[in-house]
C-alpha cells in the first residue's frame, strides 16, 4: 500500500500509452503489430493486407527512399544531419518547431477535453449536432479556412476593431506564434476531440456516482476515477496532434512571420529561395527521424512502466 | 459463514439471537417523497419509516418508482417535494458523499484502474483514514466476503459472482449505517445468487446497518427482508413482513407479483361467501371474519395460493366445510420437487394447483379432478361490503 497512489499513476499512464499505441496502429501505421499477420499462419489476412502494404512501399516507401538518398547526395555526405544539428538555426527552428506543435497540443486538450465530455453526456440531436460542428472544418478547404483566420485576427481585422470600438487596447494577433497557435488549434481540434470523445464514452458514469457514493466529492470522483480512465484518449489526442503539428506548413505560412519559421517553412525557403534540394531533403529526413523518434521512446516507456500486471498475479 | 454458504437458499436466515450491534444502522424516514420525470410522476407521495438495523426490500415491477426512490435516498436525485430524514435529521439537500452510506450498484461500479484493495479502500481514503489502519479494515472487509486472497488483482481479472463481492466490501468497509443496494444480483447467474443472498443476509447481521434493498425477485425479497414494500405506479402497494405480504395479500396486484396466486372473482354474499359467477358459493377467510359488516352485497376478491389446494379423485368425497370446484387439467408442469397443474373450472375460469411432485402420480391433461381447500386459506382482497364502507 506504501507508495500505492504513485505506482497506480504510472499504470494510468501505461494504460493510456498502450491504448494510444493502438490507435497509432490504426492512423499512423507504427509498431510490429502491422507485420504479425503475414508471420503466422493467418493466410487470407496475410493476402489481405498485402496490398496496402505494396501501395504504402510503393507512395510512402519510396519517395521516403528517394528523399533520404538525395539528402546525402550532396559533398558532406551523411554528415549533412551532423552539419544541421551543429547549426543554430536549425536547431532553434526544430526547437520552436517542437514547442509549437506542444502548445497547439496544450491547446487542443484544454479545448477539446470539456467539448468531449459534453458529448457523452448530450442528448443524441445535440450529440449529432456538435460532432457535425467539430467535423465541419474537415469539409472545407485548408486555405480557406486559414485565411478566414487572417481577415479575424489581422491588425485591422475582426476582433481588433471590436475591441477598438469598445475603447480596449489592439491586439497582435497574427504573423506570430498567437496567430500560428490559433490557426493550427482550429485545424487540429477534430483529430483532439474525436480521439478523446471515443475514450469518455466507453466510460461508465455510474463509476462517478459510485466515487460520490464512497464519500467522495464531485471533484475528488472526477481527479480519482473518471480522469484516469480518460488518460487513454488524452494520450491518444495528444500524440496525434502533435505529430501532426510538427509538419504544418499553410498555417504558420499565412498567420506566421518568416522570423518565427517552422520546420515545415525551412524546408520550403530552402527549396524555393536557396534551391538547396540537398538541405531541404535532409531537414525533411530530420523531421521524419524525430516524429519516429518519439513515437519509439513512448512505445519504449510503454513497456518500461510496471503497470503491465502479468494475467493471473497472486 | 462457510456453513451458512453451503446451506440451500430460499431460506430466511435469520437467528433468533440477532446481535443488537451497537453501531447499528439509522433509522431512515421519507414523508411525501414526490419526484417526476418531465411528465411522468415516478415518485408520488411515498411515506416511509425503516427502522434501525432492519432490512428493508422495495420490490417492483420496473419503472414503479424503487429505483428512483433509491436514488434520491442515495442523494443522487433530488426530490421534487417531501423529506428524507436520517434519525430524524433532514438530509434532503445535503449531497451524496456526504450522507455516508455505502452503495451496491447491480453493474458493481467498480473502479477499473484500481486494484481490488485500492476499491475497498476508497471509502476510507475519502475519510482520511490512516494507511495502516486502512489496510486491516479493507482485509477484515475482504475476509467477510472471502476474498481475501484477491486483493492485487484488477476488477477485470475477476468473475462477476467475485466482483459484486468485492463491491459489497467496498459498501460496508467503513460500517456505513445505512447501507443501499440497487438489483445487487440481478446481473448474476442462479447459484451465485443464492450464494451472495446468502451472504448479504450474513454481512447486514454483521454489520447492523439499515438497508435498503432495490429488486424485482420475489424470492430474494421473500427470503432477504425484514420487511416489504412493493411499489406499484410510484407508491407503495403495500407494506408489510415477507410472510404477512404472502399471506395476507391486499390488493390482487400484491398476491399475483409475490409469488403464485388464484385470483376467484365474484360477489359478496350476505353471508359473508364468495359468490363466483357461476352460481357456486366458496367460504373465505377465517370462519367469523366478515360476518358482521356483510350487510351489503357486491364484488369481491378472493385469492387463494397454489400450495394450499389439493387435488382429489372425483369419487372421493370431500370433507365438508371445504370449498370444492370440479375441473379439467388443461396443464401440467414438472418442477422437480414440486408440479404445477392447471385446471379449467369452467366459464374461463383457471385455478392452478402446487402439489408434492413425491408420489410418482401423474395427472394426465383432460381428466376431471376436484379441486379443494380450507376456507381459512382464502384471503379477501376487496369485499364489497369494505370497499362501499370507504367510498360511502
Amino acid at each position: 500500500m506504501v507508495g500505492g497512489e504513485r505506482r497506480l499513476s504510472g499504470q494510468h499512464v501505461a494504460v493510456a500509452v498502450r491504448g494510444m499505441t493502438d490507435v497509432l496502429d490504426a492512423t499512423v501505421g507504427s509498431g510490429s503489430r502491422w507485420l504479425t499477420p503475414l508471420r503466422g499462419r493467418h493466410g487470407p489476412t496475410g493476402l489481405l493486407l498485402a496490398a496496402p502494404l505494396v501501395l504504402l512501399l510503393l507512395v510512402v516507401g519510396y519517395p521516403m527512399w528517394v528523399l533520404l538518398q538525395q539528402s546525402v547526395s550532396g559533398p558532406l555526405g551523411w554528415n549533412i544531419f551532423l552539419e544541421l544539428l551543429a547549426s543554430d538555426v536549425t536547431r532553434a527552428v526544430l526547437l520552436r518547431t517542437l514547442l509549437t506543435a506542444a502548445l497547439v497540443t496544450f491547446v487542443c486538450l484544454v479545448l477539446g477535453y470539456p467539448y468531449a465530455y459534453l458529448l457523452t453526456v448530450a442528448s443524441p440531436l445535440l450529440r449529432a449536432v456538435l460532432i457535425v460542428l467539430v467535423v465541419l472544418p474537415f469539409w472545407t478547404s485548408f486555405t480557406i479556412r486559414t485565411l478566414a483566420w487572417v481577415v479575424l485576427l489581422q491588425d485591422q481585422g475582426m476582433i481588433n476593431n471590436t475591441l477598438s470600438t469598445l475603447g480596449l487596447p489592439s491586439l497582435s494577433l497574427i504573423r506570430n506564434v498567437t496567430g500560428v497557435v490559433i490557426g493550427m488549434a482550429h485545424v487540429m481540434l477534430p483529430f483532439a476531440v474525436l480521439p478523446l470523445y471515443a475514450a469518455m464514452r466507453r466510460i461508465d458514469r455510474r463509476l462517478v456516482d459510485a466515487a460520490v457514493a464512497c464519500g467522495a466529492s464531485r471533484r475528488a470522483a472526477w481527479r480519482q476515477v473518471y480522469l484516469p480512465l480518460s488518460l487513454p484518449g488524452i494520450v491518444a489526442a495528444s500524440v496525434l496532434v502533435f505529430i501532426l503539428s510538427l509538419g504544418f506548413f499553410i498555417t504558420p505560412q499565412l498567420l506566421g512571420s518568416p522570423r518565427n519559421a517552422l520546420l515545415s517553412q525551412l524546408i520550403y525557403m530552402n527549396v524555393t529561395q536557396v534551391g538547396d534540394n540537398t538541405t531541404a531533403s535532409a531537414l525533411g529526413v530530420l523531421l521524419v527521424a524525430v516524429t519516429l523518434l518519439l513515437l519509439v521512446a513512448l512505445t519504449v516507456i510503454v513497456r518500461i512502466l510496471p503497470g503491465r500486471t502479468p494475467k493471473g498475479a497472486r | 459463514m462457510a456453513d451458512q454458504t453451503s446451506l440451500k437458499s430460499r431460506t430466511r436466515w435469520r437467528t433468533a439471537t440477532r446481535p443488537q450491534t451497537s453501531h447499528g444502522g439509522v433509522e431512515l424516514r421519507l414523508t411525501g417523497l414526490t419526484r417526476s420525470f418531465g411528465s411522468a410522476i415516478a415518485v408520488d407521495n411515498v411515506d416511509l419509516t425503516v427502522k434501525p438495523g432492519e432490512f428493508m426490500t422495495l420490490l417492483g415491477p420496473s419503472g414503479s418508482g424503487k429505483t428512483t426512490t433509491l436514488n434520491m435516498i442515495a442523494g443522487f436525485l433530488a426530490p421534487d417535494s417531501g423529506r428524507i430524514m436520517f434519525d430524524g435529521r433532514d438530509v434532503s439537500s445535503l449531497p451524496a458523499n456526504r450522507r455516508n452510506i455505502g452503495m451496491v450498484f447491480q453493474n458493481y461500479a467498480l473502479f477499473p484502474t484500481m486494484s481490488v484493495r485500492d476499491n475497498v479502500g476508497y471509502p476510507l481514503r475519502q475519510r482520511r483514514v490512516k494507511a495502516s489502519q486502512r489496510r486491516s479494515q479493507v482485509d477484515a472487509a475482504l475476509e467477510m466476503v472471502e476474498l481475501g486472497h484477491l486483493w492485487d488483482r484488477r476488477p477485470a481479472e475477476l468473475s462477476g459472482g467475485q466482483q459484486q463481492r468485492v463491491a459489497l466490501a467496498r459498501a460496508i468497509v467503513h460500517r456505513p449505517p445505512l447501507l443501499l443496494m440497487d438489483e445487487p444480483l440481478g446481473a448474476l447467474d442462479r447459484r451465485l445468487r443464492d450464494s451472495l443472498q446468502s451472504e448479504i443476509a450474513a454481512i447486514h447481521r454483521h454489520v447492523g446497518s439499515t438497508v435498503i434493498y432495490v429488486t424485482h425477485d420475489q424470492d430474494e425479497a421473500l427470503c432477504l427482508s425484514d420487511r416489504i414494500a412493493v411499489f406499484r405506479d410510484g407508491r407503495i402497494e403495500q407494506l408489510s413482513s415477507p410472510s404477512d405480504m404472502y399471506e395476507q395479500p391486499e390488493t390482487s396486484f400484491v398476491a399475483s407479483f409475490l409469488g403464485d396466486s388464484n385470483i376467484l372473482v365474484g360477489t359478496f354474499t350476505r353471508d359473508g361467501n364468495l359468490r363466483l359467477p357461476d352460481g357456486t358459493e366458496v367460504r373465505c377467510g377465517p370462519a367469523d371474519a366478515g360476518r358482521g359488516d356483510a350487510a351489503v352485497a357486491g364484488p369481491a376478491t378472493v385469492v387463494v395460493r397454489p400450495e394450499r389446494m389439493r387435488l382429489t379423485e372425483l369419487e372421493a368425497t370431500p370433507r365438508s366445510g371445504t370449498n370444492c370446484l370440479v375441473g379439467v387439467v388443461i396443464e401440467e408442469r414438472y418442477l422437480g420437487a414440486t408440479r404445477m397443474v392447471a385446471l379449467d373450472v369452467g366459464g374461463d375460469r383457471r385455478i392452478v394447483v402446487r402439489e408434492n411432485s413425491g408420489a410418482g402420480q401423474t395427472r394426465p391433461i383432460g381428466s376431471r379432478l376436484r379441486v379443494c381447500w380450507e376456507p381459512a386459506d382464502g384471503v379477501w382482497i376487496d369485499r364489497g361490503a369494505d370497499r362501499h364502507g370507504e367510498s360511502s
